[in-house]
């Protein structure tokens, strides 16, 4: 237990020290130790925990450290984890602010550096999103509604909106396709198409 | 002391009221803080939130830790970091906890169905957004496309190989992209 708390403080303080410009940008450091190495959530529970850190209201990386830290090891672990993800940044800026007030850093290397991690990161997020795209993306349906909703994203609709219409939207169709398996098994018919 | 519990308040209100993440923050943190006779000025501000963005870790944590030591020193800080995330452990854990106890159950599958689908789209457009803020020297519209930076195209096509193919660490491969934006982007753009 003690080393699941660990874990949770060690990987999000980790996450929040590297990752730079906030949000989705965790998703990759997340998939890499809790699904691929550690085993502790499958791709399927990330996902859900995506959706909810973009509908509960909260700075994402707050949320997304809760719900990993319930889901791991109960609220024990979601204060493990949200502990990890704010303690580094707290620490260094304040340091900042003690040292430098009213600066604003305009260092060339610096920014480089800066502009080279996001660069970095966006190419670790693509490697995600293509993992996630192969294994949600399965038939015709996920397809359109997928990309119907990426549309939506792109005009500019709210996060939470976009999850709350994809819900109703999947509900409605597990619905639809529970009948027709129900209907299919009673008239002895062969397996019909899985949702 | 009175001071410091109004500013944990007052950040308590941020975190509920932000939804879909830390940049959500800026329209409530200027209504409330920046202006004449306020704490900040427009231009300190501004200093505040681009160093917060270029800061390593959650922007909204790294602005609410500024804005709280410029107004009331380490307590302050403390108070509004606290205060920013407390409302967020009590909704996004109960939230949780609704989706564990009932994840076997009929509505709750279709709901996660739905969800992991909307999910996977913010992801898609997640990565749509970060190449136009890392990719592109300017914001993107269809009348005038912007130059793509040489050196940042270059680093995220070897970031993706290196975890795809090479199965790096994506600590090593950001560490990497930090050091190959120092040499680089100064020089090529």
């Amino acid at each position: 237990m003690l080393k699941k708390l660990w874990l949770l403080f060690f990987t999000f303080a980790k996450i929040a020290a590297l990752v730079l410009g906030g949000g989705l940008a965790m998703l990759p450091v997340i998939e890499e130790t809790f699904v691929n190495k550690k085993k502790l959530l499958t791709q399927e529970e990330l996902l859900d925990v995506v959706a909810l850190t973009q509908t509960v209201p909260g700075i994402i990386a707050a949320n997304a450290a809760v719900s990993i830290g319930m889901k791991i090891a109960g609220f024990a672990g979601a204060l493990a984890a949200l502990a990890g993800a704010v303690f580094p940044s707290f620490v260094i800026i304040l340091i900042i602010a003690i040292l430098f007030p009213g600066l604003s850093p305009d260092n060339p290397y610096w920014l480089g550096a800066f502009a080279g991690i996001r660069a970095g990161v966006t190419g670790l997020i693509a490697a995600t999103a293509w993992k996630i795209g192969k294994n949600t993306l399965k038939g015709t349906f996920e397809c359109i509604a997928a990309a119907v909703l990426l549309a939506a994203a792109l005009h500019g609709i709210n996060p939470g909106l976009i999850i709350i219409v994809a819900i109703a939207v999947g509900s409605i169709y597990c619905r639809i396709c529970a009948g027709r398996v129900n209907r299919a098994e009673k008239s002895g018919g062969k397996d019909p198409e899985k949702c | 002391m009175l001071n410091i519990l109004l500013l944990f308040l007052n950040f308590c209100k941020f975190g509920l009221l932000c939804f879909g993440g830390g940049y959500m923050l800026i329209p409530l943190l200027t209504a409330e803080f920046v202006g004449e006779g306020k704490l900040l000025t427009p231009e300190r501000f501004g200093n505040l939130i681009s160093i917060s963005q270029l800061t390593p870790g959650p922007v909204g944590i790294n602005t609410a830790t500024f804005t709280g030591y410029i107004s009331s020193g380490f307590p302050g800080s403390l108070a509004a970091t606290l205060g920013l995330v407390f409302p967020t452990l009590l909704l996004a854990g109960a939230a949780m906890s609704f989706i564990i106890k009932f994840r076997e159950h009929r509505v709750m599958k279709g709901i996660l169905y739905g969800a992991r689908l909307g999910a996977a789209a913010l992801v898609f457009y997640a990565v749509l957004i970060f190449m136009e803020l890392s990719l592109l020297t300017g914001p993107f519209d269809i009348g005038s496309i912007p130059a793509i930076s040489p050196g940042a195209l270059l680093i995220t096509l070897s970031s993706f190989v290196l975890l795809k193919r090479f199965k790096w660490q994506t600590t090593w491969v950001i560490l990497l992209s930090g050091v190959l934006g120092a040499l680089l982007i100064p020089r090529i753009g």
